[in-house]
């Protein structure tokens, strides 16, 4: 079973976003496990001795200094976060399971924007530049 | 009314040009109108939700516009072009001729939705008209043809066509005062748009504001102004649709409905009791000793043994689409005595530049394209190289690099040391992202005889119909198109993008081209019956009570998006169709 706790923590470390939802962070956890049940475990293990680091971006980056081999699997936390889908190791997409999911991607709210389709702001708001970023 | 047939009307086909004749011929008291169309989908919200939820947990959502609609068993009896492998169906022969990319060059790739309201659940919504000299290209530049109407007789099906499809756009850069107009490029206007235009985006604004009042190439100034759409900007008049509300997803799917797709007709025309026999595709349509044709034979796809059934017309309208439609001419063995059946197969072939401005712009904000660049649409050079629209993106790099894709670019950024992440990567990305814009430009393609669709000799569909084979090549005129525009896009984007993001960020076109999903031609209209297969009103030639409808009566190809064109021809021919009802 993975901490999906410590999945959040080290998921907020990797996409540089706070306050990641816990309840999208146990679907994910449990999704990469299915596709990656050790490369998730060592990067966990890895990861475990400094959760508690106050910077934990430079505690992360140095994890995968020492550790190359860990690199693959924190680019498939990066892409599941922003994206909802993941690639799976013969090569094919894991897509969102849920429109939740799909709406939740970090690539919109890094930009300013909404997940495609998913709109829930008025007509012309385009016409201005975003309030803030995600 | 006839009551030696079935029906009256039997419309093949419930695109966008099926379901506005079926509309607008259902307003005539008593009439019997029956639609055949393969699909089973619904028009309401509920399917396009479904259809919005399909998109959002699919793979393949980056891959083409058709996965959101793939899930269908429909696919399997009538199959189409998918956007993905364009071999899947269409049998592309001969073989291509040289290209820098054969895997991209030579192809016939024109994606259409075989479903209830056809490929209008997919597109941009740009609806330009055609300007006049589109209409009479041989006569103007000495190249392709002529239309047998002229724009002053479609003027008036255009603005019945913007008032029912809903165009939002602005009269002070499209009307008689208009520059576009003044300089002898657009046609004029008896009606102003139904709309305001919808309004442009942060990033048209600055890139209007960077290229200036100054910037001109090849003698034209540079004029970036908002481009008509099909899309609700004020639900004053069209109630029953929303005001957009910018997903930026035009295509593959509007999820709001403020874009027009044919299901705003089609719910009209069931409303006034047309018909619809749902997952039936068309066998053959047999000719009576009169020469007239009145049957049509189809098979419902959901009846295993799917049996061939029977139903009998006064009038048929063939609306399918540029490739469904002749096909079923072809397999019917209609008259062909032109010989122009199933030949001038258009599309307009499409390439992009991307180039990061010097700020954020913010695009991927809005629909996917808000405003373009027309002075190139005519011009003298027609005479030796194709015209070309331009389109601003409001979508990133579009094709070029899809926002998955920039993540993997810059996570690895650091090779061989550790990846970028955290706020850094965060902050990287969308810097990236806020600052891409993408400039696209669409070129005419001339009618050539050469390129056509027949019937494969040996391969068939899932019901045993022959599938299409497609003929086409691109000639010079429409390379050097597709060159002047690339040229003329660069220059612009090289003047107003950060200089020092331009070697490693904007990117050369492939030197090949994309489909604008613009399939025309093939069932050209004409006034000799020896060079065409319908006359004006697209009234078949050979077949006195058969009638076409949508892009396949196209003589030239515009560079305009060609649904307004559609629109309005198939109103045209709706009014000429009530005489004989």
């Amino acid at each position: 079973m993975v901490d999906t706790a410590a999945f959040r923590k080290l998921s907020q470390a990797i996409t540089g976003f706070d306050n990641l939802d816990q309840t999208i962070a146990d679907a994910y956890a449990a999704r990469i496990a299915e596709a990656f049940p050790k490369p998730l475990a060592d990067l966990m293990a890895a990861f475990a001795p400094v959760s508690g680091s106050p910077d934990l971006e430079a505690a992360v980056t140095k994890i995968l200094t020492d550790n190359p081999k860990l690199v693959p699997m924190t680019r498939q936390i990066a892409e599941i976060w922003y994206t909802s889908q993941f690639t799976r190791d013969d090569g094919s997409s894991d897509p969102p399971q849920t429109e939740e999911q799909f709406k939740y991607g970090l690539l919109w709210k890094a930009i300013g924007a909404v997940a495609p389709a998913y709109s829930d702001r008025p007509y012309g708001y385009w016409k201005d530049k975003p309030a803030s970023l995600g | 009314m006839s009551l030696a047939f079935d029906y009256d009307v039997i419309i093949v086909g419930a695109g966008v040009a099926g379901a506005l004749c079926a509309y607008r011929l259902s307003q005539h008291p008593g009439a019997r109108i029956l639609i055949i169309d393969p699909g089973v989908n619904d028009v309401d919200v509920p399917q396009r939700m479904q259809y919005r939820k399909t998109f959002a947990l699919t793979a393949q959502r980056n891959l083409g516009q058709i996965p959101t609609y793939m899930d269908l068993a429909r696919d399997r009896y009538a199959p189409s072009v998918d956007g993905i492998d364009v071999t899947r169906y269409l049998v592309q022969t001969p073989p291509p001729p040289p290209a820098t990319n054969p895997d991209n060059k030579a192809l016939f790739k024109v994606p259409y939705q075989r479903i209830t309201g056809g490929s209008t659940w997919s597109w941009r919504g740009n609806c330009p008209r055609f300007i006049p000299s589109d209409f009479k290209l041989k006569d103007s530049y000495f190249v392709g043809d002529n239309w047998p109407i002229s724009y002053d007789d479609l003027e008036p099906w255009y603005c019945d066509a913007e008032n029912e499809l809903g165009i939002a756009g602005n009269d002070a850069e499209w009307g008689n005062d208009s520059s576009f107009v003044k300089q002898g490029i657009g046609g004029p206007r008896s009606k102003p748009f139904p709309m305001p235009n919808i309004v442009q985006g942060y990033s048209d604004r600055k890139i209007i504001a960077a290229i200036g009042d100054a910037m001109t190439i090849d003698g034209k100034k540079i004029e970036v102004i908002s481009t008509p759409q099909a899309r609700i900007s004020d639900n004053t008049k069209y109630p029953d649709r929303s005001t957009c509300r910018g997903n930026s997803n035009c295509i593959p799917l509007c999820p709001t409905g403020a874009k027009y797709d044919a299901g705003v007709h089609l719910r009209k025309a069931f409303a006034k009791g047309v018909e619809i026999r749902r997952g039936s595709v068309v066998t053959r349509l047999e000719i009576a000793a009169t020469g007239n044709v009145h049957t049509v034979v189809f098979r419902d796809w959901r009846q295993d043994p799917a049996k061939d059934q029977r139903l009998t017309a006064k009038i048929i309208v063939l609306a399918a689409n540029a490739v469904e439609s002749p096909k079923i001419w072809l397999f019917s063995g209609l008259g062909n005595k032109s010989d122009q059946v199933g030949r001038n197969l258009m599309d307009h072939l499409q390439t992009e530049i991307g180039g990061l401005f010097p700020e954020p712009i913010f695009t991927f904000r809005g629909p996917q394209g808000l405003s373009g660049i027309e002075v190139f649409r005519d011009g003298p050079f027609r005479k030796d190289s194709g015209a070309f629209r331009m389109t601003i993106g409001n979508d990133g790099w579009g094709r070029i690099e899809i926002p998955a894709n920039s993540i993997d670019k810059l996570f690895f950024q650091n090779t061989p040391g550790p990846p970028l992440l955290g706020k850094a990567f965060k902050q990287k990305l969308a810097d990236r992202l806020t600052r891409m814009m993408r400039i696209s430009v669409s070129t005419e393609q001339l009618p050539n005889p050469e390129n056509r669709i027949t019937l494969s000799a040996d391969k068939r569909d899932e019901l045993g119909l022959p599938r299409p084979q497609v003929a086409y090549r691109v000639d010079d005129y429409s390379k050097k198109a597709l060159e002047n525009g690339y040229r003329v896009a660069r220059t612009i984007l090289e003047a107003i993008s950060d200089k020092r993001d331009i070697k490693p960020d904007v990117l050369a076109a492939p030197q090949d081209f994309n489909t604008a999903a613009h399939a025309m031609g093939t069932l050209k209209m004409g006034s000799d019956p020896g060079k065409s297969v319908v006359n004006a009103f697209g009234r078949s030639h050979e077949h006195p009570n058969l009638y076409v409808a949508g892009s396949s009566v196209f003589v030239t190809s515009s560079t305009s998006n060609p649904t307004l064109t559609i629109g309005a021809l198939a109103l045209r021919t709706a009014a000429e169709i009530v005489k004989r009802l």
